[in-house]
Formats: C-alpha cells, sequence, structure tokens
C-alpha cells in the first residue's frame, strides 16, 4: 500500500503522523474523530489544515500534543523529531509541551488566567521548562517575546482583563514563543477576532516562521488564510485528509471535488453568485461507506459508494484520495457509472 | 455565578401538561449517579409521607397519649421495651408515636410553607424580573435585606407576632398555620431572587422578544414563553427549600417558638426537651427524633441536588465511554 | 462584568454609600417587627405585674407613649448615635449585652469558623478535583448529612457521646467555675481565649479551650458541609475553565495546574460564600448557645424573648442586622482585592 509521499528531505522532519485515529467513546458509538491520517511537516514550513466545522481538525491539532480527554483513544503513530507521541507518558508529553510543541488556541479571551497577571503567566512558563534561568533573564526573555507580537513592556504587569481580544492572542502567542518551539499547532487562531487583528496574527505567525525556523500547523476553515500564510495545505473531510500538496498547487488545480467545492464556496471580491456544497459533513459514528464524501459529491460514481477510495500521488507531491484519479485497476467493471440520483438523496438522509 | 436555565424555545402548544412534562425531561433523560440519588431520596421522602398520611393506622399510640387503654400510665424516660420500641420521653408519652405523629406535622408544615412561598415569590420574581422599574428596585433592596438577616431570627420574631393569631382554626391547625407562615417570610425572598434571575436571562432570549415584536401581550409572553423555562427550576427550589424549611421548623421548635406541644408532636421541641435529660444518658429520647429529621432532610436535598444536577447542565460532564480502535471495514485503506 | 481597573477607589465609595440603604431597610424591618406588630414592650414585659401608674411611668421613661412615626425617629436616631437602648427587664443596657455575651459568641463563632474552613475547604477541594471516585460520593454525603443533620442534634449526640458516656469533654457552659471566676474578674476583652493568654494563665486557657472543643465543632460542621458542597462545585467548573487547558498545553505540572491556577480561582468564590454564611453562622450560633448552655449573645436573645423584655430583643437584633451588613460589606471590599475583575 502506497505511503503518503514525503516531500521534504527527511533530516528536516519536525513531525510525521501516520494513520492517526482518535476515537471518542459516546453512548452512541464510537465518533471517529480522526480516522486515518497521514502526513508530514517539516522545518520552517506551514501546513494548513482546512475543512467544515466538526470534520475533526481540532482534535487532530490537540491529538498531537496529547491534549484529549483521558477516554479518547487513540492509535496510529505520532513522530515528533524521531521521538514516538502516541503511547508517550503524561510526564514526557509535558515535557515536551511548551519548550517544543506549542498551541495556539481560537478563544484568547478566556485562556489567560484572569487572576493572574501577565508576568506571572510568563514566570510560570519560563520556571518550569528552564529552571535554571534567574529572575532577571525570565524577565529579559518575557520581554523579548512579548516585543516580538508588539506588546509593549509598561504592560507586562497588567491583568488579562485589561487587554483586547487580539492584544490577548498576541500575549498567548508570545508565551508559546517564549520557549522557542520546534512546531506550533496554531487551532483557528484568528477565528475570534476581527479581520485588521486576523492580519496582525498572520504577520506574527509568518514572522515566527522567518525568524525561528518553526513548523506550523494552521488549522482554519478559512481558505484565503491557507493561501496567504501556508506553504502547503491538507484538506480534511469527515476525519479524513482527502486531498494534500503544495498550496498554490491545490488551489489552482484541485483535485478532490471536495476541495474543488469548498473553493468555489469561498466568498471574494469576484464573486458574483454564492455557492455552498449540499447536504452536512456527516455523522462520525456511522460515516457514509465507502468514500465519505460520496454522498454531496457532484461527480460520485458507483465505486464511490461501495469502496474506500486510494491516496494517489503525482510527481509534484500533491495527494489525492479520490476515486476520480483511479488506481484504475482497483476500481470494479462498471465503477465509474455516475452513482444515481435517489441514492444520493437516501445517502443524504441517512 | 448567575443561575444557569436551560433556554430552548418552548413549543407554541404550551400547556399544563406539556410544561410537566418539559420539567421532568431532564430527569427522564438522567443516568447514573444522579438517577440513583434520585430514587434513593424519593423512596426515603415516599416513607415519610406514608407515615404522615397513615400516622393514626401506623402509630401504636396518640402523640399526646401518656397511659395505655387499660389505663395503666407509661413510665417517664422509659428506655426501649416491647411496649414501647422507641422508649417513652419525659413527658410519658411514646417515643415511636411523636416520629410518626411529627412527620405530619412537618409535612403539613413543609407542604404549607412552600406552596406560600411559591404563591408569593414566583408571581413577584416574574413581575420584577420582566418588568423592572422602581418596582423592581424596591422589591430588590428588600428581599435582598430580607435574604441577608439570619433566617432563624426572621421567623422567630415573625412566630412571636403570629403567636396566638391562628387559634379560630382549631387546636390541631393553628400552630401549623402559624409555623409554616413563619417559615414563609424566610424563603419568599429566594424564590424571588431566583425566578427574578432567571426571568431576565430567558427575556433576553431571541425567541421572547420575536414574540414581543410580533405583537404578544405581556401575559401571553411571561405565561407562555418566561414562565415555561422559568417552571424547570422550581421543583429543585421547592424541593431544596422544603429541606431548608425542616431544619427552620426543627430550630424553632426547639428554641420553643414553633408548633405548641400540646398540639402536635414536633421533632424539634422533642429534642429541646431532651436536652436535660442528656446527662444523665438517656439517649432515645434525643437519637430518634433527631434521625427522623436527618433522613428526611436528607431525602429531599438527595431529590433536589439529584433534579438540579439533571436541570443545570454546566456541572454535567460530557460522559465519555472506553472505546477500541478497530479496523472493520477500513481493511482496504491505504 | 470587566471594564476599567483603577476605578477600585470608585468601586468602594459606591459600595460604603450602599450600606446606608441596607441598614436603613434592614433597621425598618426590625422596628416593624418588634415595635409595631407586638405592641408596648412595657405591657408586655410587666403587663399584669406592677400597679397601671407605675406602668404608665415606665412608658413614659421608654418613650414608648410617643406616636410611632416619633419612636420610629428615635430608634433611627440612637442607632446612628450608637445607642441601642436598654432592658426593660434587667438594668443594663444592650451595649453591654453586645460586649459581654456578644465576646463569648464571637469566640465561638471564630472557632467553629476556622474549624469549618480547613476542613470544608480541604474536603471540597480534594473531592471535586477527584470528581466521581468513592472520596468524592463520600464527600458528597458527608456534606448532605452536615447540612441535613440540625446543629442542635449533633450537638446533643457529641453530649451523649464525649459527655455522658466517655466523660472526655465538658458539655456545659465557656468555662468551669474556678476557671470563669478568675476570668471575670480580670478581664481585659471578655473574650476568654485572649483574655487567658494576656492573663498569662495557662490553666484558665487549657480550660477555655476544652469548654470550646465541642460547641465549636457542632457549628463548625454546618457550616462545613455548606463549604464542602460549594467547594467542590467551583472546583469541577474551574477545572474545566479555558485556562486549565491553556496552562497544561504550555507543559505545566498537574500540581502547578491545580495550585496557581485551579485552587485558586475555584476559591475567589468562596470567600463570598462565607460571607454570605454570616447570617447562617449567626443562626446557628443561637442554636448551638442553647444546646451548650454557651453565654453568648444568641442565647441571650432567647432569654430576653422568653422574659418579653422586646427592648432588649429590638437591640440585640439591631446589632445582628448592622452585623450581617458590615460583613457582606468587608466581603465584598476582599473580593475587589482578590479579583481584578470585580472593580466595575
Amino acid at each position: 500500500m502506497s505511503d503518503l509521499a514525503v516531500t521534504s528531505p527527511s533530516s528536516n522532519l519536525v513531525l510525521s503522523v501516520r494513520d492517526l485515529k482518535v476515537w471518542y467513546g459516546t453512548p452512541r458509538g464510537a465518533v471517529r474523530a480522526v480516522d486515518g491520517v497521514s502526513f508530514d511537516l517539516a522545518r520552517g514550513e506551514t501546513l494548513g489544515l482546512v475543512g467544515e466545522s466538526g470534520c475533526g481538525k481540532s482534535t487532530l491539532g490537540r491529538g498531537v500534543l496529547g491534549l484529549l480527554p483521558t477516554a479518547a483513544k487513540t492509535a496510529g503513530s505520532v513522530k515528533f523529531q524521531g521521538q514516538e507521541l502516541v503511547g508517550a507518558s503524561l510526564r514526557e508529553l509535558r515535557r515536551l509541551r511548551g519548550p517544543s510543541l506549542g498551541l495556539i488556541f481560537q478563544e484568547p479571551m478566556t485562556r489567560l488566567n484572569p487572576l493572574l497577571r501577565i508576568s506571572a503567566h510568563f514566570e510560570e512558563t519560563l520556571h518550569t521548562h528552564e529552571p535554571s534561568l534567574g529572575r532577571q533573564q525570565r524577565r529579559r526573555r518575557a520581554l523579548d517575546a512579548l516585543g516580538s507580537v508588539g506588546i509593549p513592556p509598561t504592560r507586562y504587569d497588567h491583568y488579562p482583563h485589561e487587554f483586547s481580544g487580539g492584544m490577548r492572542q498576541r500575549i498567548m502567542i508570545a508565551l508559546v514563543l517564549v520557549l522557542n518551539p520546534a512546531m506550533v499547532v496554531a487551532d483557528e487562531p484568528t477565528t475570534a477576532l476581527d479581520v485588521l487583528v486576523e492580519a496582525q496574527i498572520l504577520r506574527i505567525l509568518a514572522d515566527i516562521k522567518a525568524n525561528y525556523d518553526t513548523a506550523i500547523l494552521l488549522i482554519t476553515h478559512n481558505l484565503g488564510i491557507v493561501a496567504e500564510a501556508c506553504d502547503r495545505v491538507a484538506v480534511m473531510y469527515a476525519g479524513k485528509i482527502v486531498e494534500q500538496g503544495e498550496g498554490a498547487e491545490v488551489f489552482q488545480g484541485p483535485r478532490h471535488p471536495y476541495t474543488a467545492e469548498l473553493l468555489r464556496s469561498t466568498i471574494s471580491l469576484s464573486t458574483v453568485e454564492l455557492h455552498s456544497i449540499p447536504g452536512a459533513p456527516p455523522d462520525l459514528v456511522d460515516p457514509p461507506a465507502g468514500c465519505r464524501f460520496h454522498p454531496r459529491c457532484p461527480s460520485a460514481m458507483q465505486v464511490c459508494a461501495a469502496r474506500v477510495p486510494v491516496t494517489v500521488g503525482s510527481s509534484f507531491g500533491h495527494d489525492v484520495a479520490c476515486w476520480l484519479h483511479g488506481p484504475a485497476e482497483l476500481i470494479p467493471p462498471g465503477g465509474t457509472q455516475p452513482l444515481e440520483r435517489q441514492e444520493i438523496d437516501r445517502a443524504d438522509e441517512a | 455565578m448567575p443561575t444557569e436555565t436551560a433556554t430552548t424555545a418552548p413549543s407554541l402548544k404550551a400547556g399544563p401538561l406539556r410544561t410537566l412534562r418539559r420539567a421532568l425531561e431532564p430527569v427522564r433523560e438522567a443516568r447514573g449517579l444522579p438517577k440513583w440519588t434520585l430514587y434513593a431520596g424519593a423512596f426515603i421522602v415516599v416513607v415519610f409521607v406514608v407515615m404522615a398520611v397513615f400516622a393514626p393506622l401506623l402509630s401504636p399510640y396518640g402523640f399526646d397519649q401518656y397511659q395505655s387503654s387499660s389505663g395503666a400510665r407509661f413510665p417517664k424516660s422509659g428506655p426501649p421495651s416491647g411496649a414501647h420500641p422507641f422508649g417513652t420521653n419525659v413527658q410519658a408519652t411514646d417515643v415511636l408515636a411523636h416520629i410518626i405523629y411529627g412527620s405530619r406535622t412537618a409535612l403539613e408544615v413543609i407542604v404549607l410553607a412552600v406552596l406560600f412561598s411559591l404563591v408569593i415569590g414566583v408571581p413577584l420574581g416574574l413581575y420584577s424580573g420582566y418588568f423592572g422599574g422602581w418596582v423592581d428596585r424596591v422589591l430588590v433592596l428588600v428581599m435582598d435585606a430580607m435574604f441577608a438577616f439570619p433566617s432563624l431570627l426572621l421567623a422567630i420574631l415573625v412566630a412571636v407576632y403570629m403567636g396566638g393569631k391562628f387559634t379560630w382554626l382549631g387546636p390541631g391547625f393553628g400552630g401549623v398555620m402559624s409555623a409554616a407562615l413563619s417559615i414563609t417570610v424566610v424563603y419568599v425572598p429566594q424564590y424571588f431572587r431566583v425566578i427574578r434571575n432567571s426571568v431576565i436571562s430567558v427575556r433576553e432570549e431571541p425567541y421572547v422578544e420575536a414574540a414581543q415584536v410580533l405583537g404578544a401581550r405581556p401575559r401571553t409572553v411571561i405565561g407562555r414563553y418566561v414562565f415555561g423555562n422559568v417552571v424547570q427550576n422550581v421543583p429543585v427550589i421547592a424541593t431544596l427549600n422544603a429541606a431548608d424549611a425542616l431544619l427552620t421548623l426543627a430550630g424553632l421548635g426547639f428554641l420553643g417558638y414553633g408548633v405548641q406541644p400540646s398540639q402536635a408532636a414536633e421533632w424539634g421541641y422533642d429534642l429541646q426537651r431532651s436536652l436535660e435529660e442528656v446527662s444523665s444518658g438517656v439517649w432515645w429520647t434525643s437519637v430518634y427524633p433527631g434521625l427522623a429529621i436527618v433522613l428526611l432532610v436528607t431525602g429531599l436535598t438527595l431529590v433536589g441536588e439529584s433534579l438540579n444536577d439533571m436541570v443545570n447542565p454546566t456541572l454535567r460532564r460530557r460522559r465519555l465511554l472506553p472505546v477500541t480502535i478497530s479496523d472493520t471495514a477500513e481493511g482496504e485503506d491505504g | 462584568m470587566a471594564k476599567q481597573s483603577g476605578s477600585l477607589r470608585g468601586y468602594i465609595l459606591t459600595r460604603l454609600l450602599l450600606v446606608i440603604p441596607n441598614v436603613w431597610i434592614l433597621l425598618t424591618v426590625v422596628f416593624i417587627l418588634m415595635r409595631v406588630a407586638p405592641g408596648d414592650p412595657v405591657q408586655a414585659a410587666q403587663g399584669g405585674r406592677l400597679p397601671p401608674d407605675q406602668i404608665k411611668a415606665l412608658r413614659h421613661a421608654g418613650g414608648f407613649d410617643k406616636p410611632l412615626i416619633v419612636q420610629y425617629g428615635d430608634y433611627i436616631g440612637g442607632v446612628l448615635r450608637g445607642d441601642l437602648g436598654r432592658s426593660s427587664s434587667e438594668n443594663r443596657t444592650v451595649w453591654s449585652i453586645v460586649t459581654h455575651e456578644g465576646a463569648a459568641t464571637l469566640e465561638l463563632t471564630l472557632a467553629a469558623l476556622l474549624f469549618a474552613l480547613v476542613l470544608g475547604i480541604t474536603t471540597g477541594l480534594v473531592i471535586g478535583r477527584f470528581r466521581d471516585s468513592v472520596g468524592d460520593v463520600s464527600g458528597r454525603l458527608f456534606g448532605i448529612l452536615t447540612y441535613a443533620a440540625p446543629v442542635f442534634y449533633v450537638g446533643l449526640l457529641f453530649q451523649l457521646l464525649f459527655v455522658s458516656t466517655l466523660g472526655w469533654l465538658p458539655g456545659s457552659g465557656q468555662a468551669d467555675t474556678l476557671q470563669n471566676l478568675d476570668l471575670v474578674t480580670h478581664t481585659h476583652t471578655h473574650i476568654y481565649v485572649l483574655d487567658a493568654i494576656i492573663n498569662g494563665s495557662w490553666d484558665d486557657l487549657r480550660n477555655v479551650l476544652v469548654h470550646l472543643i465541642l460547641p465549636g465543632v457542632t457549628l463548625g460542621l454546618l457550616l462545613c458541609g455548606v463549604f464542602i458542597r460549594l467547594v467542590r462545585v467551583n472546583i469541577i467548573q474551574t477545572m474545566q475553565a479555558d485556562y486549565i487547558e491553556a496552562a497544561r498545553a504550555r507543559g505545566i505540572s498537574e500540581r502547578g495546574v491545580l495550585l496557581r491556577h485551579a485552587f485558586r480561582n475555584a476559591l475567589v468564590p468562596v470567600v463570598t460564600i462565607v460571607g454570605l454564611q454570616a447570617a447562617l453562622l449567626l443562626s446557628g450560633a443561637v442554636l448551638t448557645e442553647t444546646t451548650f448552655n454557651w453565654p453568648g449573645i444568641g442565647q441571650a436573645l432567647i432569654h430576653y424573648l422568653n422574659e418579653r423584655d422586646y427592648a432588649a430583643v429590638q437591640g440585640i437584633v439591631t446589632v445582628f442586622a448592622i452585623i450581617v451588613v458590615v460583613i457582606s460589606l468587608f466581603i465584598d471590599l476582599v473580593n475587589a482585592l482578590i479579583d481584578p475583575r470585580v472593580r466595575y
């Protein structure tokens, strides 16, 4: 079976995820939030992870850091700088969180402890991971990190509620930066913020990458952000990555119908007619058989409802999991016939 | 912390039955510990209700009976024996009879007190929360002042004031009525506060605003939309307050300001009388009545807390079950 | 809630001004309950015992023959001047009741509060942290039981066990006769524990502390149940807060997460809760003092109620009302200092 093509020289690899699964047990059955995902991330690279809400993006981001509810089950492999994180001890994960792996959250308003000054957050973080630092050194490091995101030193001793949402997000980023991690997961970092602040935050992320050679996993539902800020893009649908490749490649020539539909749904200045994908993402307890997108897919074929698509690569490292792109030898005879309309309806209802 | 209320848009087919079903909906959905504690609490309460209702049938003697039917005097502070399984007290009456008849007094007072508090507190809270204005501000100030005041003292002062005002209701019921009213004064502010706060939060809901924009009269909006959502909290407060009311009644009785001992059996008063005998090792006159209070309060609290766990979703934890990752139907995946 | 900081002074000023209507409303409620409702205190206390002309003289001396509205004015004016009135059954001022019996009550309530805070907060934190464990379930049950058992019943059970059966501890009064005499004659504060320490009399101190154990624990258990339940709920809610997850994402140790983020933040509302318990504490003190024959202000209140000495009762209740308002003011101010967000 084909492993995903490794697009970067392996010496530069920061993160390598193979067939990762994260399932939640619920009274209705297992929710397959992440169901067999593979991707790589190299130094200084930004990978955009896009998809609709509820497709497992955030679970994937949290799963990399092991920040999941204790009852969540994880399988597969997450190798961070050669070290296996799936099944690693909490102690080991805690040692990595911060100095090696940073996480930027979606809602900055509630992520800082309201009773602690900004300075206390930095003191605590630095003291935990670099106990050898003296008080003055800690303060310098913290002010440097804050300065790099544009927070003046005069605000160091203020309380969280004295800052706006955009400033709090910058403080959260500085809290990640101060330890200079090799990789940062940014989980919808601008969703809760307004457009001007969004641009600031994206510029800060770009600066981090340029200055520190940090690998960034940018989770978002906003394709505009991906086009602007990411080197590569992975499109996620119903717990699986359906397409990934260079950003420009994917946007100019989407190979998966879901990516194409997503791009058509994006609103820009040239938009003359709003487009939306009919239906909603499937129930992850009982996902559709075969390709999970087939009930909503405009180009669905007979084979799509029957068999799980195989990931096929291209010479440019542009991978897609869709029967439209073969491999032809695995499609049963007559499988390329269009899927009957009523079958689509029925599957949609289910 | 604001009181969390479930605020889902009620269907237009609102009716008393529907309201009741909506109020009970969380009970049916509940699982695990809350449901179990609800059943345990309900069982205890039912036992006491049965004792209260069938007291004359269940009790071996009357609560004020100090001699047997043959005319033989009961012993004074007699230890538990065959004729008196829980012993007799300092007034030579049967302790078990006092427990059984005491549950009757307790339930009468609690039901009346909760009923009065609801009838006064809920409309005031609805009005104050929905209309606001100076009436609201004055009510809030007065209610807050009463709420801050030591509840037992408030009840005692009202009990002193009420003393002997209800003799026209008959010897059995006058004392119960005045005790119930003394307790009511304590709980009206609580209902007022909770109802007012939840009305204020519901009032801001889009569907209430929509009804107002569509020209619904305040009566309709309060009755159909606001009350329907606020009513979910009422069983919780009512049971929790019933438990507290019983403690207040017992406290009043212990201090001598509850139901007069000649009129009814009351556990708090029994405990006061047992105080003088404790040092001489007479335990049965205090242990049993006190146990009755503890059990009934625990039962009511368990019911109230479990209902609260069910209605108030902020504390409900998303329960995750163990899961095993299988590769069924995914084996062909590359 | 979160507005500009720096307005702490404004907040304190507003809060201080709010004391005036609070006290005024409570005093009015007290006046209505004590004077308008039961009527004339002299008649109530001395009716039938004294000839009518003497009663008339007493009524005039107490000002009870004036119109109610004038009496109301006199009452409010008196409180403002610090004059709480005189007992009509004994020759003493309410102020002397407050300083003598009040000191005994203060001793009892502080001991109870200390016990309840230590036991209640630790238990609440631990069982809330390990939610749904065996410890949690039994801790919750303990919380419900301490709430469900009336203070006087717990007191009675303690007396049965520790006094009558085991004979380990005294179950009545504030000190034994000898030590009591010593402390009454050499008094500084009327608070026995303090007086014994000031006098350097370790025998007195031991005796006083031994007498304090049962009433203190009894009243403490009442509060303890409330603390356990509320601290547990708060810690559970705090553990779900976003900043807890954020701290974990920074690799903060579980110990650090609990101590610096969870416990501290969960305890802020507890300050408010402690303040709200002032009323419960006073109600409980009345019952505990009656149970343990503790010579405090609660027992005095019941004594004067039974004597129908409504002048003394009114004075004592007035003091209770002022205490409640002052404690709630104090708690709000402390809260504003601890929680930077409160200063709105």
